[in-house]
């Protein structure tokens, strides 16, 4: 199955709202102005995207995935390189005194929480665009290879291929990068279509 | 209100279509220019008298402010929002202090009918 040039242009644009209304909160949550690049859709093998995004993100991550459910399903997955967790944490605490130690210890639980406030903030406009419920369950916190992140995933035995969505985003003082990957199989990609096909009859 | 000139510069084609409907549905007498980034802005609206202008913020090259505060130095009088998904309090205050409307996507007729009918 392959997408249009314009049902690829709407996807990409509906990621934008949703990341930005992400940014927005984490931007609150950090204290500093967060950029933000262009969405990319891609309709690729699970591989592929696992390859393309560690080429990216870098071999080491963190990340936070939730499942997300309703007329369309997949995952979203947020993702930092390893090594700027910390820093981020002391972004989140707007605090440097803190001390390592503490630091490390609440590394999970922060961006545990950063994950779940970007992730529903970005699905959660994707729902209201649409005006239809999309359920999602609880964050999940892992760390290790990006390889490993993919395999754990709902799509570990898709060989249909996946649309592959994402979108990254910069802490500019901090210097942090952050990942936000939406993936999904041909059935729900094939619901979202027919999603985006009645929201377009509806505004336009 | 005499015809006026509509630019709308938008990498997303959805967006432009979007703003082009909405603003035909209240003014169908205004003519609508459309661009995808902002070279391409500065290129197609040469010789044109643009009253108005909606701005896309990330968008692929020059951003969307930047963009903005070019063509008010080249169309002092004309009313410019960015009109965007970056909903982050420093760009709306950025884009407050520059002096241009801000307009949040998801974009809706409202939203354009309001803007196109401020004086």
């Amino acid at each position: 199955m392959t997408l249009s040039d314009f049902q690829q242009d709407v996807i990409a644009e509906l990621l934008n709202i949703g990341m930005g209304s992400a940014a927005a909160s984490l931007s609150e949550m950090v204290g500093e102005p967060v950029g933000l690049s262009v969405p990319s859709v891609e309709f690729i093998h699970k591989r592929e995207a696992s390859c393309k995004i560690c080429k990216i993100v870098g071999a080491e991550i963190v990340g936070v995935k939730e499942t997300f459910n309703g007329y369309f399903w997949g995952d979203a997955i947020l993702l930092f390189p390893e090594k700027r967790c910390q820093k981020l944490v002391r972004a989140l605490l707007h605090d440097n005194s803190f001390p390592l130690e503490m630091i490390s210890e609440m590394e999970e639980e922060a961006i545990t929480e950063v994950g779940n406030v970007i992730l529903n903030s970005c699905l959660g406009s994707l729902a209201n665009i649409f005006e239809e419920t999309l359920s999602y369950g609880l964050p999940q916190y892992s760390q290790g290879t990006c390889h490993e992140m993919f395999d754990e995933g709902n799509f570990a035995s898709d060989k249909d291929g996946l649309l592959l969505l994402h979108m990254d985003f910069v802490l500019k003082e901090t210097n942090i990068t952050g990942y936000l990957t939406l993936l999904m199989n041909v059935a729900s990609m094939h619901a979202l279509s027919e999603q985006i096909d009645a929201y377009l009859a509806k505004v336009m | 209100m005499t015809a006026q000139t509509l630019l709308i510069v938008d990498d997303s084609r959805l967006s432009r279509m979007m703003v082009r409907a909405f603003t035909q549905a209240n003014q169908p007498d205004w003519h609508i220019i459309e661009a995808c980034n902002g070279e391409e802005a500065l290129s197609v609206c040469e010789g044109q008298e643009i009253t108005y202008m909606t701005i896309d913020y990330n968008m692929p090259g020059i951003d969307g402010l930047h963009l903005a505060l070019q063509l008010r130095d080249i169309y002092p009088n004309a009313k410019i929002s960015l009109l965007t998904a970056n909903i982050q309090q420093h760009l709306m205050d950025e884009a407050k202090a520059s002096g241009l409307a801000f307009i949040s996507k998801p974009i809706t007729e409202q939203k354009i009918a309001s803007f196109i009918t401020a004086q």
